[in-house]
């Protein structure tokens, strides 16, 4: 399943794999952070867009890591999990910035 | 097939698309860093928590590391020693995004101010400790008044 991964990397195929494993459950264990945030500071209030968008982004980039992680493990993507893997992209930058927008606006 | 095109032939026809997709998340993330930077430098008038610095970092290293996807897609650069690079960059990226609202989070408990311990138990310096006692207390007084109980 991975043979065309491990052949054209060699051994660098295991740094590769590692790394992005590594990343992909770093940016969840943000995810956490960021939700833990929003349920310490705000409590019973509502979270606010900012912040709400901020998590989504965050949930979004893990998403498109992981999409990308499959496609370097040489599982070819079709047409739906390839558009998932790159709407995951543009949803992380759009909201991301959105975000970090309103966390901006709300204090002005 | 070398390294370098690797990564175009994998994603074939959305070799492209990746591209674009991958290049608005590094737009995405930098405009992020920068509303975070206005952010901060509003709400934090008296310093700058920590958490906040580390987030900001972590949303700049995280923009770059979209963009060195885009290089990486269209096999830009290629070979074993930028292959290790970028490897350890997104753990990089990764981890400082994740250090920052770790401290962003611990830092509501001890009042937005970092470094501090989460707990703080008042303890008395020993001579206003021993003094603090009920009976001690009280023959220190009627010391201090000459007074005595009948």
């Amino acid at each position: 399943m991975f043979d065309q991964f491990f052949s054209i990397f060699g051994w660098l195929a295991y740094p590769i794999a590692i790394s992005t494993t590594i990343t992909i459950l770093l940016l969840g264990v943000a995810v956490f952070f960021a939700f833990k945030y929003t349920l310490a500071f705000y409590g019973d209030r509502p979270t606010p867009k900012s912040w709400i968008l901020i998590i989504t982004a965050l949930v979004s980039i893990v998403l498109a890591e992981t999409g990308e992680f499959f496609v370097l493990l040489n599982i070819t993507p079709g047409i739906i999990d390839g558009s998932i893997d790159l709407s995951a992209h543009i949803a992380a930058g759009v909201t991301m910035t959105l975000g970090c927008y309103y966390l901006y606006k709300e204090v002005v | 097939m070398g390294i370098a095109t690797y990564f175009e032939y994998l994603f074939g026809g959305f070799a492209i698309p990746v591209m674009i997709t991958a290049f608005i998340a590094f737009m995405g993330f930098l405009l992020a860093a920068f509303f975070v930077q206005k952010y901060v430098k509003k709400f934090y008038i008296a310093g700058v928590p920590e958490g906040w610095k580390y987030f900001y970092i972590g949303l700049i290293l995280n923009a770059l590391h979209q963009l060195l996807e885009v290089i990486y897609t269209f096999g830009i650069i290629g070979g074993t020693l930028s292959i290790l690079f970028f490897s350890i960059f997104q753990i990089v990226a990764a981890g400082i995004l994740v250090y920052g609202l770790y401290l962003i989070r611990k830092e509501i408990n001890i009042g937005m101010v970092p470094g501090m311990p989460l707990e703080i138990e008042e303890e008395l310096p020993p001579e206003i400790e021993e003094t603090n006692k009920p009976k001690k207390a009280k023959k220190n007084l009627e010391d201090e008044l000459d007074i005595k109980e009948d």
